[in-house]
């Protein structure tokens, strides 16, 4: 039983880190409905904001994963711009190409810059220790949770009780109607961008110190962010945080109790289960919105 | 189709890539080898002044985006500091080396449409390629059909090699590069039998993975306690470690890629694991003890690998030449790419006149490389049998006071 439990924790230190993913790409794909296929990019240029920042500039630890969330905020509003605003209108393969091939130019440009070569932005906080009974977590994977949790609760504040909130809510709810009532869908286009794309920066600002910093690091999240996303409900974002941290256990279970060869097999037959029995996500009563 | 099922069929499909990608196999690790001189071949012959000789083109076959860029990029550098020395002493008999770079993405299916781009659009007289085991498997049989030559450089599969040569059936593969059956055998007896009861393989999920997994069950299968695997590009292996530190083996195997040993290393520290740690693939490098915090490196002490070429002070010109050219540290893959560019330069020099007939040329090639006899510094001397398997001593490596060093050489033949 006590193995059970230490999975049980290892899936939720896993989806933590999807769900930050998977909760901006789910915003965006509810609020602007557009799938940005460049989202796992996105967190990939964040982890070499903070390698430049911390490593290269060495700027405090604290400072730096501050400034590189509000760096992706910035990379998020420039985004919009340059690349979604001039489709948005367009029809749904444009989009598609569009994202696709900001996606590949991030990928190369970041290469060019970088070099293929694994980099690394390591904190002390990766080596201390916490032991929790049998349970041992690094400070820095701690965090990540715990940070994780914290931004999903002010997202919800912000989602729920702010102006713009609402009104992203009621972008999601009826795009059209919003001009009549007064609402700048353009504007609130690209604050969902820059919000979106901060939720990936703090991915990128307490996850990459754990990991190889290397411009390929965005494609295996990306992954699992957009099963989350399916299966959480397309655009939903409390949906998708929900599927992330089941999708992060679920994976520890079927390689302690099924085979670790095909844990990424069982992942997506997960999401083809949600898809089937449960198409409208996770935890949608149905409707539209985020 | 409603909005939503279009945009799930959308991202299935991405899904599906992506998964594929996920999966996609590594290719082997590389190290160095050889016989003759560390200079490329020497030219003999120079086209008289103002003549300008036909340029040989050379394909590399390799995956230089997805999970596994980061070896095809190595590759791609080492044999690009080759080509650039090659070139500057005048070529191979006047003819100057030109690169293609195919990327097969380490994913097989791209990988055939790569290689028939090198073979058909680009018409290149040789490739270099494919690095990972999984597309070298799978492009073997175009290279009969198109009646190309290609050396693999750092593929270890030892399918390879049985289907390759005169003896295998396929005349025109060629591997430099020692394989997964020829290095595994005699690590597993001479190393890791001696040192230890019991181990755990936490195994990248591709077919040069499941490859070392078949050679390491048959030789030691009361040793091996579980196979854990993991798919390129994979950060989090807590799930595996944790099932591996509650069967509490003496030993752990990584057989991967330095990328993923780091971050496995690191959650082994996490996790409170102190098994004494195995590798293959290109684990024990200085490149991996280079990606671990500090703390975590007396975890690494002591580790040892099979390669089929580490650094040595043997190369330590070479090395010098790549860190001022590219600003990085060289490494087996970069050392791999340069001396396969050194045999194929060999090889083009073997085949004696350039005709311009491309598939003459390419036929012609091939004589080359199996008539190829050359001392690289670093590995020593390379020849190909009848499996078109190069052979030359294995290297053992092992960390020593927060240092990658070979500690021995093994003969192969």
């Amino acid at each position: 039983m006590e193995i059970f439990f230490l999975q049980i924790m290892n899936g939720l230190a896993t989806g933590s880190l999807y769900a930050l993913i998977a909760a901006g790409l789910a915003l965006i794909f509810g609020v602007v409905e557009i799938v940005n296929f460049a989202h796992g990019e996105f967190y990939m240029v964040g982890a070499y904001f903070l390698y430049v920042l911390f490593v290269l500039l060495e700027v405090p630890y604290w400072i730096a994963a501050l400034a590189t969330i509000l760096l992706m905020g910035v990379f998020g509003v420039v985004f919009e711009y340059l690349i979604i605003r001039p489709v948005i209108h367009r029809p749904w393969w444009v989009w598609l190409v569009a994202t696709l091939g900001a996606q590949v130019l991030l990928l190369n440009i970041v290469t060019v810059i970088f070099g293929a070569t694994p980099k690394n932005a390591h904190t002390v906080y990766i080596s201390r220790i916490v032991e929790l009974g049998i349970f041992r977590i690094s400070q820095q994977r701690l965090m990540v949770f715990l940070i994780s949790v914290f931004v999903f609760i002010l997202l919800n504040i912000f989602v729920n009780r702010t102006k713009m909130g609402k009104a992203m809510r009621a972008v999601s709810q009826n795009r059209n109607m919003c001009p009549v009532v007064g609402i700048d869908v353009q504007k609130v286009a690209l604050v969902t961008f820059a919000i979106g794309t901060a939720l990936t920066g703090v991915a990128s600002a307490f996850a990459a110190p754990m990991l190889n910093v290397l411009p390929t690091m965005g494609i295996f999240y990306a992954t699992k962010a957009f099963a989350a996303v399916i299966m959480g409900g397309f655009g939903r974002v409390n949906g998708a945080i929900a599927a992330a941290f089941l999708l992060g256990i679920a994976e520890a279970l079927i390689a302690q109790y099924v085979t670790s060869l095909y844990v990424h097999v069982f992942a997506f037959v997960l999401m083809l289960l949600v898809l089937l029995f449960r198409p409208q996500g996770l935890l949608s009563r149905g409707g539209v919105g985020i | 189709m409603s909005g939503k099922q279009r945009y799930a069929v959308i991202l299935l499909v991405v899904l599906s890539i992506g998964m594929f990608l996920g999966s996609c196999a590594p290719a082997a690790t590389p190290e160095t080898g050889g016989e003759t001189a560390a200079a490329p071949p020497p030219t003999e012959e120079s086209p008289a002044a103002g003549e300008e000789m036909e340029p040989i083109k050379i394909g590399l076959d390799l995956p230089v985006s997805g999970p596994g860029g980061t070896e095809g990029q190595s590759i791609q550098r080492g044999a690009e500091l080759a080509v650039e020395e090659i070139n500057a002493a005048g070529g191979v008999d006047g003819h100057m080396l030109e690169l293609v770079v195919g990327d097969n993405q380490c994913d097989s299916a791209v990988g055939v449409s790569a290689l028939r781009s090198l073979i058909e659009v680009d018409q290149v007289d040789v490739t270099m390629g494919s690095s990972c085991s999984s597309v070298t498997l799978a492009v073997m049989p175009i290279l009969e059909e198109e009646q190309v030559a290609s050396l693999d450089v750092t593929a270890t599969n030892p399918g390879i090699t049985e289907q390759a040569g005169p003896a295998g059936g396929n005349i025109w593969k060629f591997r430099l590069n020692l394989n997964d059956l020829l290095m595994n055998e005699e690590f597993a007896t001479r190393v890791i039998a001696e040192e230890v009861d019991s181990l755990a393989l936490m195994v990248t999920n591709t077919d040069y993975g499941r490859g070392v997994v078949d050679v390491l069950t048959n030789v030691i299968p009361d040793t091996i306690v579980t196979e854990e695997y993991f798919n390129l590009g994979d950060a989090d292996f807590r799930p595996q470690l944790t099932r591996i530190k509650d069967l509490d083996p003496e030993g752990i195997m990584i057989i991967g890629d330095y990328t993923e040993a780091s971050s496995i290393i690191t959650q082994m520290y996490e996790l409170g694991m102190d098994q004494k740690i195995y590798g293959r693939g290109s684990v024990v490098t200085q490149s991996t003890l280079d990606l671990l915090p500090d703390e975590v490196k007396p975890l690494f002490e002591d580790a040892k690998e099979v390669v089929f070429y580490a650094v040595t002070e043997e190369s330590a010109d070479l090395a010098a030449k790549y860190r001022d050219k590219f600003g990085e540290a060289f490494n087996r893959d970069n050392g791999m790419g340069y001396f396969g560019m050194q045999v194929l330069a060999q090889a083009i020099k073997n085949c004696g006149e350039i005709s311009g007939d491309l598939k003459a040329d390419r036929a012609c090639i091939r004589d080359g490389l199996e008539a190829v006899s050359i001392d690289i510094p670093g590995i020593g001397h390379v020849e190909f049998d009848d499996h078109h398997q190069a052979h030359y001593p294995m290297f053992i490596t092992t960390i020593q006071n927060g240092e990658a060093v070979v500690i021995d050489r093994v003969p192969t033949d």
